[in-house]
Parts: C-alpha cells; structure tokens; sequence
C-alpha cells in the first residue's frame, strides 16, 4: 500500500470535483491558481516517489535479483512493481485494485505531472477564448488522474478502465475550447477522436478478455511470470486485438486518421497534452502488456508492426511536407515520431526498447514545446494557416521563432538534444534485431526509417523556411503582437531546459532501462 | 550589450582552443572516459575524449582560424550580430567536440551540431531567397550522408563491439562488416566534406556571411571528414575497397569541381569550387593507404587551413567594400588599378592566398601539394594503380588550380588591355568614362580588425609550407611548377584577349543540381501530395463511411419505432414462436 501513489491518483481528480463544486461565480483566475497549486503539488510527489524508487533499499525487493549472480533473462517491460497498492475489488471478475510503478512507468508519470502543470500554469494568463476555465482546469486534472492511473495500473481490467477515464475529458476539451472559428470543424474532430479511441479499446478489452481465458488472470505481476505461451491460436488473436487497440491510440497508421484533426482543433494546452502524454498511453501498453504477457504472439506480429511503423514514419513524414498549417504539421510529425517508437517496440530487442522509453520522453518534451510554440503564434495571429501568417518571423517575433527553430531541430532528432538518442537507439535496436525476428526485414525497415529521418528534416526546415525566414518587406510587423511573454517563458523553460539536459545526458534515463 | 559579452566569449574561447592546443603539445596520447550507460549486453554509450597528435593540430588550426574570423566578424557584422557570435562559437565547440572525442557518438553529436550550426549562419541573411534554400539544402545532403554515417557507426561499432574509437581495430571483426562500416562512414563524410555525389550544397551555400565561409571551409564543417578519416585511420586501412572507392570518389571531384572553378563567375564561388577540388587531393593523399599519404594529407589540410581561410576573409571584404563579389561588378572597379590602390592590404594578402592555392614556388600550397603528389608517386612506383590514378588526377588538378587562380586574380584586380582600346567608355582619358564608371571613392580599406587577421593568415600561408621541415624533391618540385605554369599560361593569354570562355557544361555545373531537382525533389513533393490526397480521400473516406453506416443504419432502426402497440406485441409473439420453434429444432 503506498499512500503517496494513491495520493496521485486521488488528488487530482478530488480537487476537479472541487472545483465543479464551487459556486459559478468563483473567479477563473482561482481555478487557475489551485489547478498550478495542486499539479505542482503532484509534479512534488511524483518527483518524491521517483527518488523513492531509485534510492538504495535495504531490504533490497526488486533489485535484490540483479545482486544475486547474473540477472535472469527478462522479458522486456516486465514489471519489478514498487509502491505497490493490492486489494481485491470486483472478486466476481477477478479484478483487483493493483497499483504499482517500475523505472519504464516513473519517467512517464512525471512527464505526466510536469506538462499538466506547465498547462495549469499557462492558464493563469492565457487560456482560451470560450472562458470557462474553471471546468477546462478541473478536466485537465481528470485527464491527469486517468493518465497516472495507466501508466501504474497493474490489472487489465484497472488499465482499460483508466485508460478511458481521459477520453471524454478530453472529447470535452476539443469540443468545448477547441478552434473557435471552425465549430463543425471541432465537433468533427472531437467526435471522430473519441469514436477511433473508444472502438480502439473496445477491441482491446477483447483482447485482454482472451487473455484472461487463457492465463486465467489479470494480473500484470502474476501474468509477467507466467506469459502466455504460442505464438498461434487464440494467443495470437489476443495479441493482435491488443495491438490494434493501443495501434489506434498511438496512433500507427493507418489508424492515425483522428490525430491531426484533433491536434489542430484542440486549444493550446489540449494539445500538448494529448501530444505529450496521451500518446504514450498507447506506447506505453504495448511495452507493458504486449510485450511480457504475450510474448511468442508478440514476436509473430513483430514484423508487421514495424512494417506498418515505418509505413507511419514516411507516410506521416510526406504528409507534414504538403501541410500548410503549423498545427496540422505538427499534429502529422508525432505520426512520424510514434512511428519510429512503434518500430523500436517491434524490434523486441533492448537498444530498442530502450529507444523506444527515451523517445517516448523526448516526444513528450519537444513535441509539448512545440504545441506551445505553435499555439503562442495561432493566438497572435488569430490562424495557424501559414500563408494567412506570413512569413519572416524571424524579423516580426524573433525570440519566439528562434524557439521555434530549436524545438524543430530538436524534433528532427539532432545530436546533441532530446531526441536523438531515442531515434539512434531504435535503428539500432532494428540493426539487431530479437532473436526469433528476421533480421533482413529489419535491415531494410531500418534503411527506410533512416531516410525518414532525413525527410523529417526536410519538412521542419520547411516550415522554417515558409514561416520564420522570409523578406520582411512583404511582410510587415503587426502592430499588436507581442514577442515571448513572461508566462510563457516560464512555462517553455523547463521544456528547453530538459530537452538540452536529456540531449547532452542521456545516462541517467538509459541506465534504468537496462533490460537484458 | 549582449552582443559584445558574446564578442567576448567567442573570442576568449577561441584563444582558449589554442591554449588548449599548446599546453597539449607534446604531451604523450591519453584517453579519458565519464559518463556511460549499458543498453542491453552489447552496446556501451560512453563520453570519451583523448588527445594525441591529431588532436593538437586540428585543435590549433581549428583556434587559430576561429579566432581570426570571430575578431574579423567584429568588424564585418553589424545586424544580428549576438545570434551570429553565439552560433559561431557553438560551431567551434562542436568542432573541437568532433576533434577530442574517443566515442563515435559525441563525435556524431559535435558532427551533427556542427550541420546544424552550419545551417543557421548560412541562413544569416535569410530575407535572400539563396540563402534560405541553400542553408535547406546544406543541412538536408548533409544529413543524408549523416544517415549512411551512423549505420556505419551501428555496423562498426557491433562489429568491435565497442564504440571507442581508440579500441576500434583491436578486435576481430568479419571482412564483410569492415567493409560496410567503412563504406558507410564514407557516406557520412563524401556529405560533410561535400564530395561528388553530394558534393552541390558547398557552393551553394555561399551566400552565408563570408567569415562564416571561412570557417566552414578552413578549419571545421569540411575538414571533419578529413579529420574522420585520419582518425579511423587504422579502420580504413584494412578495408582495402573502400579506400580504392574513396580515391575514386576523390579523384572525380577533383577534377570535376577544379572544371566548375575554372567556369564560375563570382569569387565566392571560385572559392568553394577549390575547396571541394582541395579537399580531395587531401582524401587522395588518405586513400594511399601509406603512413606518407595520411601525412601529407593532413599536412595539405593545415596549409589549406590557412590559404583558404585567408581567401574568404578577403573576398569578404570586397563584398563589403564593394557589395558584391560577382566578376562583373568587380572588373568595374578596376580602372587605373582601383581596386588594387585602395585596398592595398587586401589586394597582397589575397594575392599572397591565391599564390598559395596555386602552388607558386616558395608559397605553403606548393610544398603541401607537393607531398601529396610524392605519396602518390612512391606508392604508385610500388605498382599500384591506385597511386597512378591519383599521381596523374593530383597533376591535372594542380595545372587547372592555376588556370582558375589566374583567372580570378586578373579579372578581379586588372582591367584587361583588350577592352582598354575597344569601347571609348574604358579609354583611360576618355571624358564619358567617369559616366561609366562606378564611384570608387568610398572604396576604402577594411578596419585594422578585418585586417590584422589577413595578414596573420597570410604569415601562414607562406610560413606554414616550411613547418614540416624543409624536404624538396626537386624532380617532382619541377614538374608540378610547370605543370601549373601550363595552366596559368592560357589564363593569362585569355585575359589579355579579354576573353572569358565558359563552357556551357560547366557553367551548369554538369547538370547535377538540376538532375537532383528533377530525381529526387519532384517525386518527394509528388508523393507528399498523394499521401495527403489519401489520407484525405482513402483512409478519411473509411472513417466517413463508418460514420455514415451508423447514421443510416440508426434511421433504418428508427423506423422500426413506430410506436404502435400491436406491431410490438405481433413482433414480440413471432419472435417467441421462431424461439420455440429453433429450440425444438436444436434439441431434437
């Protein structure tokens, strides 16, 4: 039982029913402030627990096996559970309340915490236009509660159940505060999200349903030391279920279609969140459940998996090359990027894995950062359709377009910054491959993402180049706009600071993933 | 303000490079590692840095030439002049990173930063429309190579099992490997390094600030992969194909790129043409296979260092002075010595950079190419055809060196004599002339912080060719003296003819950059529109569809809800016979 972890969980989503629960009349400024007050007070309890897990433990639990000779060969994304919380809940189901963190789950958890505050802080000045800050606070900490919940729930069922808890906030959110010069526009793209998601994890309830038939629990601990042996038959169904499932949430393509229209419409800090953390869900899930629960059959869809990533590396690549709003592109970028995560899972190997963790937290960081970014400069210019911008931002903003050139060449994965490490890993993991994969198919796969890599290049300097650059004669400075405010400084800051600090050390991180 | 605490950083770190360079010398070869993570069993990420001979000297090429062009970018640069100081400081610490590192992959952050840095100062003047897209294209050719790169850092690396550079080679590895990793690393540096086939974003990105080409092309970005290959040397060595590829590569572009100097029309671009053209005679020299070649061709990158860095800072500023640095501008300038008059310093010192790059007797260009064209004949006296490949391409390329340096000097600094009896505008007493001509009394000579890094870089591009010590072989001396001697020669009658023969073929560059546009570019935008127009119309279409299914089949269900009582109870009375009935069926 651990409080503290409880504590996550339970605060948020506590201080949302208060918030609700105020009279109307309760300025939008206090939520707000108690929204920043109590997800920094999370962000500090995250931050504790993750010391908690990595500090020295005498009577040592998880890390008592690497101690004793050679550590066992592990499944990869197994879980070493700390802070455990279990009790029985539903006994009819055999579902139990089973709660736990790992070192894959910690990172995620307190990239979780940092963007919720980043997005709380933001409101205190900018929020948007349709007001009702109050309830778009109190969703924000749902969200978080859901969201946390995933990342630590140890029982099938619990996962699912989390998992939906975040989408119809997040429906809301879109549909409510969403663009407000296209109403149809983000109605449709709400709807169309929360339909793809919900039939998502329809198929992977399924999926988690067969694998209870088979292992006869739900128990990620339990199901850890005893997988699911066969790569064929109803252990094969179960996989690819789960797979299209969390697919969806990703999301790989094709099944990506509801992201960039969700992305575009969604307001400033719903997209950094559904960027930032809600796309590690998915990613998250194949790592933790498909991986050591399900392992033979996960070996047979590998390769097909990582076709479809590297199908979702180009495709989404190509498609950001002929975008022309910055939202759009960005929204199409985390294609490309997940795609690259979804193949270093699909490699099943531990540079792989590895790459996939790290680029799970760099996506997070830089992809955040840059939806920020982009929403800085739709609220100054009332559109993100870049010809309606212009260009020469450079000449007109030119501290919020240098920030934007960093978060794109952090984004296209430059040595030196968040993002390289995870992309370096995963081709890596893809150069060699697991052990019952076939390696040839991985080489080309590998070859292919490489020169994704490069056309990711092509379309950030793109938008570089047809956003920032550009003669500032055709396009003169608006009188209005404002260069980077202090809120937002504020807000970015930690995002630059962690995507250079992971960028130039990636050791701390990597050595909890040392999967053998 | 801040831009003059960056002024001061940028220059205090280069004097610290040299520092660093100095105190190192001499010093035996040593190895430090910090930091470090295991990936799985096989893969160690480590930071390592070492120093050894190699590292001193890039070190002190690298700090002297920073040096040079961060003092003469004081004087040079007036508008956006903190992001630019910081950006060229940021270049050269992720020079030095490449220079010091042990692990393949700080080397590959420092070579990636360096793309990156690269990019954003050739982008400076990014209203130009030139400058946008070539600062795109450097950094998009170069990070293709730097793809092929880190495959081979991936090949290699498993293949040793290790990704210190020091401890590569000390373990077996199969034959099949070794010559993909190498191959592959070459692929990283014919991008860097801006040889054929990627070899068309150099003079392209000229239009970048002219102490921003310097460094580019005399001490960091270029030489890397020069550098690389010295560093790996031992790697390479035992990879026989890829060092006969690597002189193959190299002996093309130089040939190739001395052809497209002899027909560029503006001195920038002159000047890039002859550092891809120089740049392979030093991987020529590399690709020997012999502790001589490596030698020499390090020996080629320090004078190069200086000649060449020399030689952008001098056309930086005639561009300044005179705005362009286009021939057609420059030879309007050159009535009655203009030019040469008021810019004294400028005109000796790139005299001084061209003489230099031409390989006169005496100058550091002369016995560096020299060395590698000794190289070349003692291995390929051993009876290798490699060595005649590159003894005859070295030679070739030392006679039409000469031709484009005489050509650009005549014409940027002496009015040719066939024009001065042809049109009356250009008679020296002729009234209407002054109509003609441009106002060359503003011309005047840059500040004395543009000027004192001239001349401390032309001391090196004379003095630095006595560095090695002084070995002559006279044999060879001769031949190459007269060889570029051939070379200057029809320049000069040329000139005097005022003729300026540009074949088409090379004024296009052979066609390349068009045939990449044609190859490459179109079908990627091509495809970037299709997978749009699917999205939108064939994986959209589906989720619509299903969408639609759904409100068609509600409304079909819709209509069952009529509301009328005895339409429910007939149906509910029919369903419960069909029951009865199938379960009698089923349990018969």
């Amino acid at each position: 039982m651990s409080l503290l972890l409880i504590a996550l969980l339970a605060v948020p989503a506590l201080t949302a029913a208060v918030l609700w629960a105020l009279p109307a009349g309760t300025g939008d400024r206090v939520a707000a402030i108690v929204g920043s007050v109590v997800s920094g007070g999370v962000l500090v309890g995250s931050a504790v627990l993750w010391w908690d897990l990595v500090r020295p433990h005498c009577p040592c639990t998880y890390r008592l096996e690497s101690f004793l000779g050679p550590p066992p060969r592990t499944l990869p994304g197994k879980i070493y559970a700390y802070a455990e919380t279990d009790i029985s809940w539903i006994p009819e189901l055999d579902v139990r309340f089973h709660l736990g963190i790992d070192t894959i789950s910690m990172p995620l958890i307190a990239l979780t915490a940092l963007l919720v505050f980043l997005c709380c802080l933001y409101s205190l000045r900018i929020t948007p236009r349709a007001g009702r800050t109050r309830s778009l606070i109190a969703l924000l900490l749902i969200i978080e509660t859901g969201v946390i919940g995933t990342f630590s729930a140890l029982d099938l069922v619990l996962f699912f159940l989390f998992f939906e808890v975040v989408l119809i906030p997040m429906w809301l959110v879109i549909d409510i505060w969403g663009d407000e010069h296209d109403r149809a526009g983000r109605r449709r793209a709400a709807t169309t999200f929360v339909l793809m998601t919900v039939l998502g994890s329809a198929v992977m309830l399924l999926g988690f349903l067969l694998v209870h038939r088979q292992a006869g629990t739900f128990d990620l601990e339990v199901l850890g030391e005893n997988p699911v042996a066969g790569g064929h038959g109803i252990a094969l169904v179960a996989a690819v279920l789960i797979a299209v499932g969390l697919a969806v949430k990703m999301p790989l393509w094709p099944l990506h279609i509801w992201l960039p229209d969700a992305h575009a419409k969604a307001p400033t800090v719903g997209s950094v969140l559904l960027a930032g953390v809600l796309l590690k869900l998915g990613s998250y899930g194949m790592i933790r459940i498909l991986l050591p629960v399900l392992p033979d059959a996960t070996a047979t869809i590998a390769p097909y998996l990582a076709g479809f990533s590297t199908v979702a590396i180009i495709a989404g690549s190509l498609a950001c090359l002929a975008q022309t709003d910055v939202k759009r592109l960005i929204a199409y970028s985390s294609v490309g990027h997940m795609g690259f995560i979804g193949l270093g899972i699909a490699t099943m190997s531990p540079e792989g894995l590895a790459g996939a963790l790290y680029a799970n937290i760099a996506h997070g960081i830089i992809t955040g950062l840059l939806f920020f970014l982009a929403g800085g400069i739709k609220d100054r210019h009332d559109t993100s359709d870049l010809r309606t911008i212009g260009r020469a931002l450079y000449a007109r903003l030119p501290r919020l377009s240098g920030l934007l050139t960093f978060a794109c060449l952090a984004s296209l994965g430059l040595p030196g910054l968040a993002g390289f490490w995870g992309e370096m890993l995963i081709l890596l993991g893809a150069y060699h491959p697991g052990d019952s994969l076939p390696r040839t198919t991985f080489l080309v796969l590998m070859v292919i993402a490489g020169l994704g890599a490069v056309l990711t290049a092509a379309y950030f300097l793109r938008l570089i180049r047809q956003l920032c650059q550009g003669d500032p004669a055709d396009n003169p400075a608006t009188a209005f706009a404002v260069d980077v405010s202090r809120i937002e400084l504020i807000t970015w800051a930690p995002l630059i600071v962690l995507t250079v600090l992971l960028g130039l050390w990636p050791f701390t991180l990597l050595d909890y993933w040392t999967f053998s | 303000m801040i831009a003059t605490a960056w002024r001061v950083v940028g220059v205090g770190f280069s004097l610290l490079v040299i520092l660093a360079a100095g105190l190192l010398y001499g010093v035996d070869p040593q190895q430090t590692a910090f930091g470090g993570s295991f990936v799985g069993n096989d893969v160690f990420i480590t930071y390592d840095l070492r120093t050894d001979d190699l590292t001193v000297l890039l070190l002190a090429v690298v700090g002297v030439v920073s040096a040079c062009v961060q003092l003469y970018s004081i004087g040079y640069l007036n508008e956006r002049v903190a992001s630019y100081t910081a950006l060229v400081t940021l270049f050269t610490l992720s020079m030095v990173t490449v220079v010091v590192s042990d692990s393949l992959f700080l080397l590959l952050i420092g070579w990636e930063l360096m793309g990156a840095c690269s990019y954003l100062l050739i982008g400076h003047y990014w209203e130009r429309r030139d400058a946008r897209s070539g600062a795109m294209k450097a950094f998009l050719m170069t990070r293709l190579g730097d793809v092929g790169f880190l495959f081979g850092i991936f090949v290699l690396g498993l293949g040793y099992d290790t990704f210190k550079i020091s401890e590569l080679g000390d373990s077996p590895i199969s034959p099949g490997a070794l010559t993909t990793g190498t191959l592959l690393i070459l692929v990283g540096v014919i991008g860097k390094s801006a040889q054929v086939p990627l070899q068309t974003w150099l003079p392209d990105a000229m239009p970048g600030p002219s102490p921003v080409s310097a460094l580019i092309h005399a001490a960091t970005m270029v030489a890397a992969g020069v550098f690389l290959i010295a560093r790996l040397y031992d790697v390479f060595l035992a990879a026989e194909t890829t060092l006969t590829v690597l002189a193959v590569v190299a002996c093309v572009t130089m040939l190739f790129a001395a052809f497209c100097a002899m027909a560029a029309v503006e001195v920038k671009r002159v000047l890039a043409w002859s550092t891809v053209s120089q740049l392979a005679i030093m991987f020529a020299g590399l690709s020997l296979g012999t502790d001589d070649g490596r030698h020499a061709a390090l020996f080629h990158l320090l004078t190069h260092a200086a000649f060449k860095g020399l030689l952008f800072l001098c056309a930086g500023v005639l561009l300044h002075q005179v705005g362009s640095a286009a021939f057609v501008v420059l030879r309007r300038y050159t009535r009655r010595g203009a030019l040469r008059k008021r810019m004294p310093v400028t005109f000796v010192t790139m005299t001084i950079g061209l003489a230099a790059l031409a390989g006169v007797p005496g100058f550091a260009g002369f016995f560096s190419k020299d060395s590698v064209v000794e190289a070349a004949w003692h291995h390929a006296r051993d009876g290798s055809t490699v060595g005649w490949i590159v003894l005859v391409s070295v030679c070739l390329t030392a006679a039409l060196t000469a031709f484009y340096c005489v050509r650009l000097w005549l014409w940027v600094f002496f009015r040719t004599p066939a024009l001065a009896g042809a049109l009356g505008a250009f008679e020296d007493d002729d009234p209407m002339a002054d109509l003609e001509e441009p106002d060359s009394s503003k011309l005047h000579e840059g500040s004395w912080l543009m000027l004192a890094p001239l001349i401390v870089l032309a001391l090196g591009a004379v003095g630095l060719g006595y560095a090695d010590g002084l070995h002559l072989n006279w044999a060879i001396a001769l031949a190459t003296t007269v060889l570029a001697v051939f070379g200057a020669l029809p320049a000069y009658s040329l000139w005097r003819r005022g003729a300026d023969p540009r074949p088409v073929v090379l004024e296009r560059e052979f066609g390349v950059d068009p045939a990449y546009q044609r190859v490459l570019v179109v079908p990627v935008e091509w495809l970037a529109r299709l997978t749009v127009g699917g999205d939108r119309d064939v994986i959209g279409a589906y989720v619509r569809a299903t969408g639609r299914a759904g409100v068609l089949a509600s409304a079909g269900f819709r209509k069952l809800q009529t509301g009328n009582v005895q339409t429910y109870l007939t149906a509910a009375v029919v369903g419960v016979v069909a029951l009865a009935i199938l379960a009698g069926v089923i349990g018969s």
